[in-house]
């Protein structure tokens, strides 16, 4: 995959929607749900880093659309409609995380699960390494950085995901960038 | 950082989730079920603002004057008993809801857009209660009667005789195959199904008696049937497959309630034998459009098989006799030629839709597609 370039586009291959076709998913949960499910379920999962919430996510999305699509004026937004309530349903996963971690309820995470089976030994060390890191990050910074380097999204769209403005988004991923250097650095 | 960026990118392509077809279909199978109860969210916000709005009316008029009834007849005593509400079919954010108003009653999206909502109305009853939006009409399909609404409470009733509309509050419009009427509050209409004159509208209000729970209700097999309205797609399915062809009746609603099944339980090859077998066997029934508007629906989307989808599209449109699927059966074929790649049949069928829909509802889209401006 060419350096820089969104990997949700290479990881979740989507056809390019015509506007008739996006029109039309837009219609009914049948359309929307085949075409985007597995999307959602990849960024849900690239923000959670484990695979145990993610269904939950997806549903959530998934109901907020069953729900909310009336509302939206433009058919061919309802991708990026998706990933912002995805994005939102990831942050209230990661806040209820910490919060139980800060009392000591906090399930024992299995970050390897964060990776396909393509990955290689150093590629799964690295990554449950990052994850167990962003773990304790506040969730905020947490979604900014992941969009941006886990994501590889633009830091526009960082911004616009997160419900954010630009500034804060680059400030947000500058505190998470500057937590994992510590703790990687410590490592 | 830089060293840390680097190994990210490249291995980063490998953070995906095991997200099988049996899971999604797992996970689609919850958010159904999900939508089917109410939103606690939304009616704890409505009772909340119930509330304010009483108190704010107390307060506003000092406590001497009554209150109107209205407002407090529609929320106070659905949120202060929850249990007695009436099953949400279908619900927009803008506050239009569908209630169901017999046990059977089942109601189908077809289209959500921001001027246009189209559903179904499968079979049962069901009460319509839309919010004033001049921008967004939301059409009712039931049978050959399509009622057109642009806000206003009504029920409709699928019913053994025909189609039932009655209006609560507003107006709509409903068409029939060789009629259209509108009705008022207060005035009801039986569309009759089949080709037989409709009944005369009524000014008289008719009591709204809940339909019998199993009006419609089918004798044989009736696991795979509940199982199906009530949404376990793939429960039901797997009902109907060691039985075979022996658990689907040859009727339409049989055979377009298995069609749903096999659809949105993961066998679309299925449903293609059976919407076909609607066309084929039945195709003097007032379903038989919809049986073919849903086959090419199934073969475009599910199946990528566009050239036999377009056939179906242009079944629907014949069948519909210019009906309420005309419309969207003519620019999905415009779409299911493009993606064939026959260009030329694409601009053929589009230069159709733009004399006949100079105005419709696809215009821009079909544009583009048939490549005409």
């Amino acid at each position: 995959m060419p350096r820089g370039e969104p990997l949700l586009h290479a990881v979740a291959p989507l056809p390019v929607p015509t506007e008739v076709g996006a029109e039309r998913d837009a219609l009914d949960l049948d359309g929307l749900y085949r075409r985007y499910s597995s999307y959602v379920a990849a960024v849900a999962h690239r923000l959670l880093g484990r695979d145990d919430d993610v269904d939950d996510v997806v549903q959530e999305v998934f109901l907020a659309a069953v729900r909310g699509l009336g509302q939206l004026r433009e058919p061919l937004a309802v991708k990026g409609w998706l990933a912002q309530v995805a994005v939102r349903s990831a942050r209230r996963k990661l806040r209820k995380r910490r919060l139980r971690a800060y009392f000591g309820l906090a399930e024992a995470g299995v970050p390897e699960s964060v990776c396909d089976a393509g990955a290689s030994p150093e590629q799964r060390a690295l990554l449950a390494r990052v994850y167990r890191e962003l773990d304790q990050i506040p969730a905020n910074d947490r979604i900014a950085w992941a969009l941006r380097h886990v994501e590889g999204e633009p830091l526009e769209s960082v911004a616009r995901l997160s419900g954010c403005s630009l500034a804060t988004a680059k400030r947000r991923i500058a505190s998470a960038a500057r937590a994992l250097e510590e703790a990687l650095s410590d490592g | 950082m830089a060293d840390l960026a680097k190994d990210l990118a490249e291995a980063r392509e490998h953070v995906a989730p095991r997200w099988t077809p049996e899971r999604a279909r797992r996970v689609r199978l919850a958010v159904e079920e999900r939508a089917r109860r109410p939103d606690r969210r939304a009616r704890a916000v409505a009772l909340i603002a119930a509330t304010a709005a009483v108190l704010a009316a107390v307060f506003y008029f000092g406590g001497g004057r009554e209150l109107s009834p209205i407002p407090v007849q529609a929320v106070a005593p659905r949120e202060a008993s929850p249990a007695a509400e009436p099953r949400v079919l279908f619900a927009l954010a803008d506050g239009t809801v569908v209630t169901a108003l017999s046990a059977d009653a089942r109601v189908e999206p077809m289209g959500v857009e921001p001027r246009a909502v189209t559903v179904r109305l499968a079979q049962g009853a069901a009460r319509f209660s839309v919010t004033p939006n001049p921008d967004r009409q939301l059409r009712v399909i039931s049978g050959d009667t399509v009622t057109t609404v642009l806000g206003t409470v009504f029920e409709v009733s699928r019913r053994t005789e025909g189609v039932h509309v009655r209006v609560e509050r507003g107006r709509v419009r409903v068409s029939f195959p060789g009629g259209e009427r509108e009705l008022g509050a207060g005035e009801s209409l039986l569309s009759p199904d089949a080709k037989t004159p409709p009944a005369e509208a009524t000014s008289r209000p008719e009591p709204a008696e809940p339909l019998p729970p199993r009006a419609v209700a089918r004798s044989a097999s009736p696991s795979w049937r509940s199982l199906a309205k009530d949404g376990s797609y793939a429960r039901a399915l797997a009902g109907i497959l060691p039985t075979g062809a022996e658990a689907v009746r040859d009727d339409p609603a049989d055979l377009l309630l298995a069609a749903d099944v096999a659809r949105l339980g993961g066998e679309p090859e299925r449903a293609v034998k059976w919407l076909s077998r609607v066309i084929e066997g039945h195709a003097a029934d007032s379903r038989a459009a919809l049986a073919a508007f849903t086959l090419g629906r199934t073969l475009l989307d599910q199946l990528g098989r566009p050239r036999e989808a377009a056939v179906a599209f242009a079944q629907a449109r014949k069948l519909g006799g210019g009906g309420a699927l005309a419309e969207d059966a003519l620019a999905r074929e415009v779409e299911c030629w493009s993606r064939a790649g026959e260009a030329t049949l694409a601009r053929e069928r589009g230069l159709e839709y733009l004399g006949r829909f100079p105005n419709g509802r696809r215009l821009a889209a079909v544009k583009k597609l048939a490549e005409v401006d």
